[in-house]
């Protein structure tokens, strides 16, 4: 199948809202995520202090980055672990592929992790032969539908089973089954001789503690437990902004996290791993490496208007609410991080020219940001990128997105709000043609036409604002 | 009713609301009836069994060899450890402590508590004792920020494995156990 792009956001949109079947998806599966977290909010008076705290703890987390990630180094050393900084995504990949092979490692099992999808991970180690399973069951799914994740929780909601049973059948060669428990069945067997017998364990985590050098993973499946504690070694990727100081400010967002996400009260399973197994231990991995990885993020560091897209903890919730994302889904932004937020880090992780199209795609409502765990003010950033395109980006770029009708037509609405007289004459003649109170217009004449195609543009009303206040004033 | 008594109850059920299984026992042999129960419906050919004083207080050892079930032990499986473990029908365990307020077990890593014990068996059976019984996490990370050594592993466990990947539809037992039992022994 041909990978969406993030070039092709209004193509992709069109796509993705004439298929029927992945609106009503989309819409049940968001509507779902969003039911559910509100009733976990509902029944927590302090939710919006503990908003208030996990900002502020991100805010002063962040100002001294430099020197949490020297702590955190110097204890995942203490105990056994190895660091790795990695400036970029292909130094991060080049390193564990080059580990695999000095280990003689053929087979790795990954757990979810979008910070390895960031980067490209499975498709380096299958590019140098080595085979890298992703394990959790939605994002296996999408790997051998050689697809992309739709929805940072969900990542195959745009599948239906009988989506998922042709594609068992076809690429694992078997029945046809239908049942949802069947086909999870199926991957349990499938996969548990898989993570026995993997040499390594690949994951991303939620957390880090630079106090005691733990990473902290969250998960309902398990597949993230049995990637760290059968292969003998586990490499875990992680950005640099996912450290906290301490076990005191773990607590918020481990509060925080599972309710934003699933409107869980604590997910299935939350592992705290520190450094490799001790002597005597049967299991775990023997062997730890932390990759840290930059890719971008110190320069949004040290962007005061941007930085703030570093707080997030990737908890989907501005994805469910977003009134694009529930229309258009994921595969439509183009790249792994789609939504709100998505509109704000691609462009940041990507480049501006390449993901341009991305701070457009919002309304500017604002539900993003009332319901960010950690407060984080998307559509403010969202207005900053617009100016950052229309300001730097040359104009050739950024034709297509402004044509000259729209231009002429904004210039022409700022000559009028400052001219009464002319304003007042135009809006009449307006309103005289296409005037009807509450009425909907279906076509619009010309370069106006790309509004009407898809839907209808309210009318004006027969009587001005202007005249109605005139008559009603005392 | 008095607060402990209350932590209990609350616990019970929120085992229950997630999905899980969960009893009271008040002394050795009710543990032992609910061990049988499980075990009648199991069924299980084999059987592995962490380390614990509890565990080993109670007895389990020898009532699952009295049945002619094989019993397989950290200490017993020696280096093949994980491939005996996955064979498993069922695996015990004894937590370490418990939060009330989620229903959440705490395991915490150490030779003859192996992390496969409670997540290669398609069923997980866990006791936990009543005295070790904490509201939630909030006391619990404290304790953690306060000791000079840590476990390799922690895992907290809230429920059976599950998923919703597939329409959303929840699935239990996709990579973990599918069924969790828990016996909340409340005698002195």
């Amino acid at each position: 199948m041909e990978v969406p792009r993030t070039q092709d956001l209004e193509k992709n949109a069109q796509s993705a809202l004439q298929n029927q079947f992945l609106r009503k998806a989309l819409w049940n599966a968001t509507s779902r995520f969003l039911g559910s977290r509100q009733a976990a909010v509902d029944r927590m008076p302090e939710w919006e202090q503990w908003r208030e705290g996990a900002r502020q703890i991100k805010e002063e987390t962040l100002a001294h980055l430099d020197s949490h990630l020297e702590r955190l180094i110097r204890q995942v050393e203490a105990r056994g672990g190895v660091v790795f900084q990695a400036a970029d995504g292909p130094a991060a990949c080049r390193y564990i592929v080059d580990l695999a092979r000095a280990r003689g490692i053929w087979s790795v099992v990954k757990g979810k992790s979008m910070t390895t999808e960031e980067i490209g991970l499975a498709a380096a180690l299958e590019g140098a032969g080595i085979e890298a399973l992703e394990t959790d069951l939605g994002e296996y799914i999408v790997q051998l539908a050689r697809e992309m994740p739709s929805h940072i929780l969900a990542p195959a909601i745009h599948k239906s089973r009988e989506d998922v049973s042709t594609l068992f059948a076809e690429k694992l060669g078997l029945p046809a089954y239908q049942q949802v428990d069947e086909l999870t069945r199926v991957v349990r067997s499938q996969l548990r001789d898989k993570f026995l017998k993997a040499g390594m364990g690949i994951t991303g985590a939620n957390f880090v503690i630079a106090e005691s050098g733990t990473l902290v993973l969250v998960e309902n499946e398990g597949n993230i437990r049995l990637s760290t504690s059968l292969p003998p070694l586990h490499v875990a990727v992680v950005g640099r902004e996912k450290v906290l100081p301490g076990w005191a400010e773990l607590e918020v967002f481990l509060k925080l996290l599972p309710r934003s996400a699933t409107g869980q009260k604590m997910t299935s399973y939350v592992s705290f791993l520190s450094g490799p197994r001790k002597k005597d231990e049967r299991d775990g991995a023997s062997e730890f490496h932390l990759v840290l990885l930059d890719n971008g993020r110190s320069g949004i560091l040290r962007d005061p208007e941007l930085r703030e897209s570093l707080h997030c903890i990737r908890c989907g919730a501005c994805l469910n609410i977003c009134p694009v994302y529930r229309r258009i889904g994921g595969h439509a932004y183009g790249w792994i991080y789609p939504g709100p937020i998505g509109s704000v880090l691609t462009p940041l992780l990507l480049g501006l020219e390449q993901a341009q199209a991305l701070p457009f795609a919002s309304s500017l409502c604002g539900a993003c940001e009332q319901i960010c765990p950690v407060k984080i003010d998307i559509p403010r950033m969202l207005l900053a990128l617009r100016r950052r395109v229309v300001e730097t980006l040359p104009r050739a770029q950024t034709r297509a997105r402004f044509p000259r009708a729209l231009r002429g037509a904004v210039r022409l609405g700022s000559w009028l709000a400052r001219h009464p007289r002319w304003y007042r004459i135009v809006a009449h003649a307006v309103a005289a043609v296409t005037g009807s109170d509450n009425g909907w217009l279906h076509s619009l004449p010309g370069p106006l036409s790309g509004w009407t195609k898809s839907r209808d543009f309210p009318s004006l009303a027969k009587t001005h604002f202007q005249d109605w206040w005139k008559r009603k004033k005392p | 009713m008095s607060a402990a008594s209350d932590f209990v109850e609350q616990f019970v059920a929120e085992v229950r609301r997630v999905a899980g299984s969960s009893y009271r026992a008040h002394s050795s042999d009710e543990a032992l009836s609910v061990l049988e129960a499980i075990i009648g419906e199991v069924r299980p050919r084999s059987v592995i069994l962490g380390r614990g004083d509890l565990l080993e207080s109670l007895g389990f050892s020898y009532w699952i060899r009295d049945r002619g079930i094989t019993l397989l032990t950290a200490d017993s499986a020696g280096e093949n450890w994980k491939e005996n473990a996955a064979q498993a029908d069922l695996g015990i365990t004894e937590a370490d402590w418990g939060f009330s307020d989620t229903g959440t077990l705490v395991l915490e890593a150490r030779p003859g508590q192996e992390r496969a014990t409670s997540l290669l068996p398609p069923v997980h059976l866990a006791v936990l004792s009543a005295s070790r019984l904490l509201t939630g996490i909030s006391p619990y990370l404290s304790d953690l920020a306060r000791r000079p050594e840590l476990p390799s592993c922690i895992t907290w466990i809230t429920g059976p494995s599950r998923t919703a990947d597939i329409e959303l539809t929840l699935t239990v037992g996709v990579h973990g156990p599918g069924q969790l039992h828990v016996i909340l022994l409340d005698f002195p």
